[in-house]
């Protein structure tokens, strides 16, 4: 117990020891995490996008004339049951004609007979699945009996797909990068910190110290140096949003605050990059 | 009763400097001067006894510790068993006089209150308990030396190694010095001291190893 209080003691006055070192450390932390919570928000607003995008694109599935209430009934619940099937909704012969007559002004019901038009499912899916999922999901629907045709836009689909896991890979390749940055860098302060302390560092295992109680400290020192600079970038990035007014360009920015998960990821890399350079040299 | 003891130690550098077939015992209470020219193997034999170096051929007996069968674990509970005392003090520099000392004696992990009797007892018995609360650059050279050995025995040590301990002193104060390790060593505890200076050993009449071309000649 006077072990542990003495690791967390000497870790708390290690803040204020070496001010300049824990001022460097804070500071690069407090850089690259800002960056990292700007690419986030950046990151997730355009895959909001691209969702929001691809959400809109609808399949049409026509039926066979002469279906009954209830066999259209059933259809729609054979659709819904396909995996990846998020809504089908009916649209009868009425509507479809109510809606052609909406497109085009002129009353085409006095010229015709009889409503040419069928009645449809306007089918929305999850498009995570990439192309060839997609093209077995509409055949699925296509094999379905009642079903006539079934049309949707292939070469939208196909550009919309690519782009987004596209865009998806080198959105994480770019924060893996930013990472990588924030890591090298703490490295590097931490690394400057130890050569700066080797005499000292010396000292105390020739007076008797376990490099557990020299390390100890360091973990410590380092988890609250996280923990500052996972608070201050995130008030840093408010601070931003309201000063640029982000929030009308970037409208999703609430999605990725997340607090909690910001600074633990803050004391998380300081501590991981802290144990990792200290191992290495005590 | 805790020892030394140099069994047939060899003990080179890279270099080709150290030590050659050392053999010697110092025992509980002895005041040792370990003596010779700058390269004799004086550090190295503190090096041996403190165990940051390890014996070509030989081993090395400290108290209950053996340099053929200690386990890297040990080295610090051993390390804790002796006091230290350096050329250059080696002072941590990052807290003050009071922290210092208190230092040896949280990493063993004795109580707060245990702890602040003991260092108050140290500083008053090198004459420093006003300078507790400053820092170790605010000090003069041979007030920092005494606060270096308040820190070695604090923790109670069987022997105090000193490597040169006045080597950065004038002689008035390295005067004091010695008499602190002088009443340290009547207290029953072991010196080994190493050091150049001729005049200092021909004031005391303890016994001396003197070291030539890293073999003890006499």
């Amino acid at each position: 117990m006077n072990i542990l209080f003495f690791i967390i003691s000497e870790g708390l006055k290690g803040l204020f020891r070496s001010k300049f070192s824990t001022f460097l450390t804070i500071a690069s932390l407090l850089l690259t995490l800002t960056l990292l919570n700007i690419y986030f928000l950046i990151s997730q607003n355009i895959l909001q996008k691209v969702g929001e995008l691809r959400g809109r694109i609808t399949i049409e599935a026509f039926l066979e004339d002469g279906l009954s209430e209830n066999e259209i009934t059933k259809l729609q619940q054979k659709i819904l049951q396909i995996a990846k099937v998020d809504t089908a909704v009916f649209f009868s012969k009425d509507a479809a004609l109510k809606k052609f007559q909406e497109l085009f002004t002129d009353d085409y019901s006095q010229m015709i007979e009889e409503n040419p038009l069928p009645a449809s499912f306007q089918i929305r899916i999850r498009l995570d699945g990439g192309e060839q999922n997609t093209a077995q999901l509409i055949s699925k629907i296509e094999k379905l009996e009642g079903i006539d045709e079934v049309i949707f836009h292939r070469k939208l689909l196909t550009a919309m797909n690519y782009y987004s896991s596209s865009l998806r890979q080198k959105l994480i390749f770019i924060g893996v990068g930013l990472l990588f940055i924030s890591f090298g860098m703490l490295w590097i302060n931490i690394k400057i910190t130890l050569n700066a302390k080797a005499r000292l560092i010396e000292t105390m295992e020739l007076v008797g110290a376990k490099r557990s109680l020299i390390r100890g400290p360091f973990y410590v020192q380092s988890i609250f140096e996280g923990m500052v600079a996972g608070v201050g970038s995130l008030f840093l990035c408010y601070l931003l949003v309201y000063i640029f007014d982000l929030k009308s360009i970037l409208p999703y920015y609430e999605l990725f605050f997340y607090p909690i998960y910001a600074v633990l990821i803050s004391i998380i890399l300081s501590f991981f990059t802290c144990f990792l350079a200290i191992r290495r040299r005590i | 009763m805790k020892n030394i003891r140099f069994n047939n130690v060899t003990a080179k550098y890279s270099n080709g400097e150290g030590i050659e077939i050392a053999n010697f015992d110092i025992k509980q209470g002895e005041f040792v001067f370990l003596s010779g020219p700058s390269g004799a193997g004086k550090t190295t034999i503190l090096k041996l006894i403190l165990m940051t170096l390890f014996p070509n051929r030989g081993s090395v007996e400290v108290g209950n510790f053996n340099s053929q069968t200690i386990h890297t674990k040990e080295i610090p509970l051993l390390r804790r068993q002796l006091g230290c005392v350096f050329q250059d003090f080696r002072l941590l520099d990052d807290r003050n006089v009071y922290e210092n000392i208190a230092f040896v004696l949280r990493i063993t992990g004795h109580r707060e209150k245990y702890i602040k009797r003991r260092t108050f007892k140290m500083l008053a018995e090198v004459g420093l308990s006003h300078k507790r609360n400053q820092m170790p650059s605010q000090l003069s050279g041979g007030e920092q030396q005494r606060i270096a050995i308040a820190r070695a025995m604090a923790n109670d040590p069987f022997i105090v190694l000193a490597d040169e301990p006045t080597g950065n002193l004038d002689p008035e104060t390295s005067s004091g010095i010695l008499d602190l390790f002088k009443v340290i060593n009547e207290r029953g505890t072991a010196v080994l001291m190493a050091t150049h200076n001729r005049n200092l050993i021909d004031t005391f009449s303890y016994r001396t190893l003197q070291l030539q071309h890293g073999r003890i000649i006499g």
